[in-house]
């Protein structure tokens, strides 16, 4: 497996808020990666971080296997409930998942509680896109 | 699936988090004139005076001379290179104009920070 070299990234943070199964919970807009080519995507958990930059507790191991994520390109599901836990650097010997150039529709990307075993309210999911910044 | 890895050139900087940190509160890093004109191929992060627990809050930004920023909330714990599991990876950089006063950290929580909390940046310079 390849290791990306960072260009730049950016932790993007989603609350999960009252958790619910097939809930879905759309990324927020992120001015930042508008545009941009993405190249490598990770998850964390609980295990990994204790406290989210916002403060709020990080969904453990089990929640994050009870996730997934589906990102929109244009206006097309073209990763389609990938699991969350296929992206977190632990689970695949330490690698960051590489991707070829995405451009993201962060919006009209989400992620899908699948089930709610392992998860809380307000449990929140972060995702770090590593990105090559617009020239 | 450990490997080697040496470097011609590794420049450690120790942050001191000061006794009256406040969780949570941007904290800006000390000027780093040994980074000047050097190019950073790699980061990582060793720690003594820190709990793990505190290195999973610890969030990490850094932005180049001309106030790009190149990690934004950057977990440390990424980085973590001191707790020797196989599945560590060294990350990889390409950046030549870090400019490491204009950066900061923060870590969440406030039972988490004890006093003189350190810990390293250890820059892999080509």
């Amino acid at each position: 497996m390849l290791q990306p070299v960072i260009e730049s990234t950016y932790l993007v943070e989603v609350n999960l808020g009252t958790i619910g199964v097939q809930k879905r919970t759309n990324f927020q807009f992120v001015p930042q990666l508008e545009g941009t080519e993405i190249y490598a995507i990770q998850s964390f958990s609980g295990t990994d971080l204790t406290l989210s930059p916002n403060g709020s507790t990080v969904a453990t191991t089990a929640g994050l296997a009870a996730c997934t994520v589906t990102f929109v390109i244009g206006d097309d599901e073209k990763i389609y409930t990938l699991p969350l836990s296929d992206l977190r650097s632990a689970n695949i010997y330490g690698f960051q998942r590489m991707f070829k150039n995405l451009k993201i529709n962060l919006t009209k990307s989400y992620i899908t509680i699948q089930t709610t075993t392992g998860l809380s309210n307000n449990d929140s999911i972060l995702i770090n896109f590593i990105y090559r910044p617009r020239k | 699936m450990a490997y080697s890895r040496i470097y011609e050139n590794i420049y450690t900087f120790q942050v001191i988090v000061p006794t009256n940190y406040v969780a949570g509160s941007k904290r800006f890093f000390d000027p780093c004139p040994e980074l000047a004109n050097k190019k950073v191929v790699g980061i990582s992060l060793s720690y003594d005076k820190i709990t793990i627990g505190g290195i999973g809050a610890l969030y990490v930004t850094i932005k180049d001379k001309k106030q790009n920023i190149l990690l934004q909330n950057y977990p440390a714990q990424d980085l973590d290179d001191s707790n020797g599991t196989t599945n560590f990876r060294l990350r990889l950089f390409n950046y030549s104009d870090i400019d490491l006063n204009n950066s900061y950290f923060f870590i969440q929580g406030a039972s988490i920070v004890g006093p003189a909390t350190i810990f390293n940046f250890n820059f892999y310079l080509q």
